[in-house]
């Protein structure tokens, strides 16, 4: 089983900004040491008290400052700008990694972001899913023409949301004035092309039944919320490889993340003492969960105590759910940034090395 | 005097194709070479949908710069505001300033190409009123404050950017001149930094800057506001003669690519001499500056005295050339073209 550090948009609240990326940078910088797999990063746009409105920057950086760990946005949702401008996004990230890049990315769950930037939220699982069919595309090819229901490209392009693509034979995508007056330009690579053959990998957040089908049909990969129960996930699984099967296509050509809560310290009670109450407010916050109490949680969704406790939560996990990427959220309101250090480590040099064999 | 370093876009071009991967590694390594010489800062140059792929996204890349380097200033030269939402725009430019400890300069631009504007569909007859209303837009953002904005491009209601940038009210804001003394005043009127492309001739940059100086003080923009930068192509070597091998050898292969693919200059059937031949290809490589470090120093006097401006941005044309030519030009120009000018500040 491969591991990661997640880090969620939530995870913010009342920091000074500076601080948390100096935290979140440190942390991954470490894990890259450590030999942790990868490294995600969740975005959010104009929700009150969330600092991070740019997962690229932070994994930018990262880039510059690690030398093997995989670097990913987590659930950047696609729909709230021009798909021709992710596709470049990730594919300088893929560049600036030399082929590290992961694309986490989704519908957007927060309607402040829709609200801010004018998209219909209403329209997201339609928008995300013709920017997923654009961005996978524009990495794959090079001059095209794409006339979806939301996307044309060039602006010429003709609409035809049934068979939206228009593949020419390469044209140089500039063209002199004199020879071309007025005409309009038909077809446009997007370049630079990623490192990563045929693309870097896309993670699709799990964020309700309909992404979990694109994601079969598409052969990516899902990456479930963070906060579900491990029956939650087990059941998410099984649908996906229901729906992977469909398709024609099986379990093993997909990575199988899962974001789990996890704090490891020496003893049980030491984790749940420095974990357990920081854990507790976080889950209290989501949708119907208010009255949560800490033993349920322990029970069915952290993974918190000491190493074998970590260590057999997720291999539970993995036999029942069939996941192979622990993608551990350690660093939450509440535990600081020392102590999320000291988790990375003891993570790293104790459960890591058993959750390989 | 501040010396700016740039610029670079990642590109491959024909003349001289690398792959993509070791540009990026490359461009990374360069930055920190710069900041030890003693450049004040580091630029990159954005464009989207080039043949060759020239960088279309520059933050991550100067995140990545802020990383490894610890005073150096991250500038976008020009960053193409124009084709940007301004307000996603905001967003990430204020967390790089905070990530790099304040040192984000962001040059900005409206955009020209036209490929850019059907592919992302943004008309571009309008892009001088979008551009400066998309500033504006950004601007309010960075406040910090609570804003709305209605306007004719741009609508925006009760947001909150959250992280501000460190630096306050905002970064350094430059934009991007061009022959235009339309551009030059309405630099000017909104109050932001004058910023000379490399292949305006004398002439047309001291009748712009003037134009500019003179919009800004009818605006009422505040005296330290008012500033002007000059960008150049510079050969530089011990001896003129390696100073215009390097031009021929380095310089004049990109600019014969890159004018061409531009569309500024037909493609020619007679080799260099029918492009040196033409109006447009002879006015940038006049305006290069090319020779000794003291004819340089000479040149960059020349030219202030004609026109006041505390910034200079040489471009060493890395993209053709290997790197310890282009490292040892980069040394010439610090130790013996900075201090002349009282070092770097």
């Amino acid at each position: 089983m491969r591991t990661g550090l997640y880090y969620g948009w939530d995870l913010t609240a009342g920091a000074d900004a500076a601080d948390l990326y100096a935290a979140i940078l440190e942390q991954v910088e470490r894990a890259d040491h450590l030999g942790f797999d990868s490294a995600l990063i969740g975005e959010s746009h104009f929700v009150e008290g969330a600092l991070t409105a740019s997962a690229l920057d932070l994994l930018g950086a990262l880039a510059g400052s690690t030398r093997s760990i995989r670097l990913g946005t987590a659930g950047r949702a696609l729909p709230l700008q021009h798909p021709a401008r992710a596709a470049e996004d990730y594919a300088v990230l893929d560049l600036l990694s030399n082929g590290r890049a992961i694309a986490g990315v989704g519908a957007g769950s927060a309607r402040e972001g829709f609200t801010a930037f004018g998209v219909p939220y209403e329209e997201r699982m339609p928008r995300f899913a013709e920017a997923l069919d654009f961005i996978r595309h524009a990495w794959t090819h090079d001059a095209f023409a794409y006339g979806g229901r939301y996307t044309r490209f060039p602006a010429a392009a003709a609409v035809n949301p049934e068979r939206p693509f228009e593949a020419e034979p390469y044209v140089t995508p500039f063209r002199l004035p004199w020879e071309q007056a007025g005409a309009r330009t038909a077809h446009l690579a997007v370049t630079p092309r990623p490192v990563q053959i045929p693309h870097p990998p896309v993670w699709i957040e799990a964020g309700g039944p309909e992404a979990v089908a694109l994601a079969a049909r598409t052969g990516c990969a899902i990456l479930p919320c963070p906060g579900e129960t491990d029956a939650q996930v087990t059941a998410l699984y099984a649908s996906y490889a229901a729906g992977l099967a469909r398709a024609n296509r099986s379990m093993v050509e997909v990575e199988r993340p899962v974001v789990r809560d996890v704090f490891v310290a020496p003893s049980r009670e030491e984790a749940v003492e420095i974990a357990g109450p920081a854990f507790l407010t976080l889950h209290r916050h989501r949708e119907g969960c208010a009255d949560l109490s800490l033993d349920e949680l322990l029970e069915d969704r952290l993974a918190i105590g000491d190493p074998a406790h970590v260590f057999d939560r997720l291999k539970t996990l993995q036999r029942r759910a069939g996941i192979n990427h622990a993608l551990c959220r350690m660093f939450v309101p509440g535990i600081d940034h020392a102590a999320a250090l000291r988790g990375v480590r003891l993570f790293a040099e104790e459960v890591t090395m058993r959750l390989r064999s | 005097m501040e010396f700016w370093y740039g610029l670079y876009g990642m590109q491959s071009p024909r003349v001289h194709p690398r792959a993509w991967a070791g540009l990026y590694g490359e461009v990374v390594k360069h930055a920190e070479r710069a900041e030890a010489l003693g450049f004040d800062s580091f630029w990159l140059t954005e464009h989207h949908f080039w043949y060759d792929g020239y960088c279309p996204s520059l933050l991550p890349v100067l995140a990545a710069i802020a990383r490894r380097t610890s005073r150096i200033g991250i500038g976008t030269g020009c960053s193409l505001l124009g084709l940007h939402d301004p307000l996603r725009d905001a967003a990430e430019k204020a967390t790089l300033d905070v990530l790099s400890n304040g040192r984000l300069i962001l040059g900005l631009a409206p955009g020209y190409r036209v490929e850019e504007f059907e592919g992302l569909g943004i008309e571009k007859k309008t892009r001088g009123k979008r551009f400066y209303e998309a500033v504006t837009v950004m601007k309010k953002a960075f406040s910090g404050e609570r804003f709305s904005h209605r306007g004719e491009f741009f609508n925006y209601r009760d947001l909150h950017l959250e992280p501000a940038p460190l630096q306050r009210p905002h970064p350094p804001i430059w934009v991007g001149a061009n022959r235009s003394p339309v551009q030059a005043r309405n630099i000017g009127r909104h109050g932001l930094g004058f910023w000379e492309g490399p292949s305006m001739s004398l002439e047309t940059f001291r009748a712009n800057a003037a134009a500019y100086r003179k919009a800004a003080r009818e605006a009422g923009v505040p005296e330290s506001c008012v500033k002007v930068a000059l960008f150049r192509d510079v050969c530089i070597a011990e001896t003129r003669e390696e100073a215009e091998r390097i031009m021929n050898e380095d310089l004049l292969p990109m600019y014969e690519e890159q004018y061409v693919a531009y569309g500024y200059v037909p493609k020619a059937s007679g080799g260099r001499q029918a492009l040196l031949a033409h109006p447009v290809f002879r006015e940038i490589v006049e305006a290069s500056f090319v020779g000794t470090p003291a004819q340089i120093v000479r040149k960059i006097e020349a030219y202030r005295a004609a026109v006041p401006f505390d910034h200079f941005m040489p471009r060493i044309m890395h993209i053709s050339q290997k790197e310890d030519r282009l490292f040892r030009q980069m040394e010439l120009f610090a130790r013996e073209v900075i201090p002349h000018f009282g070092g770097a500040s």
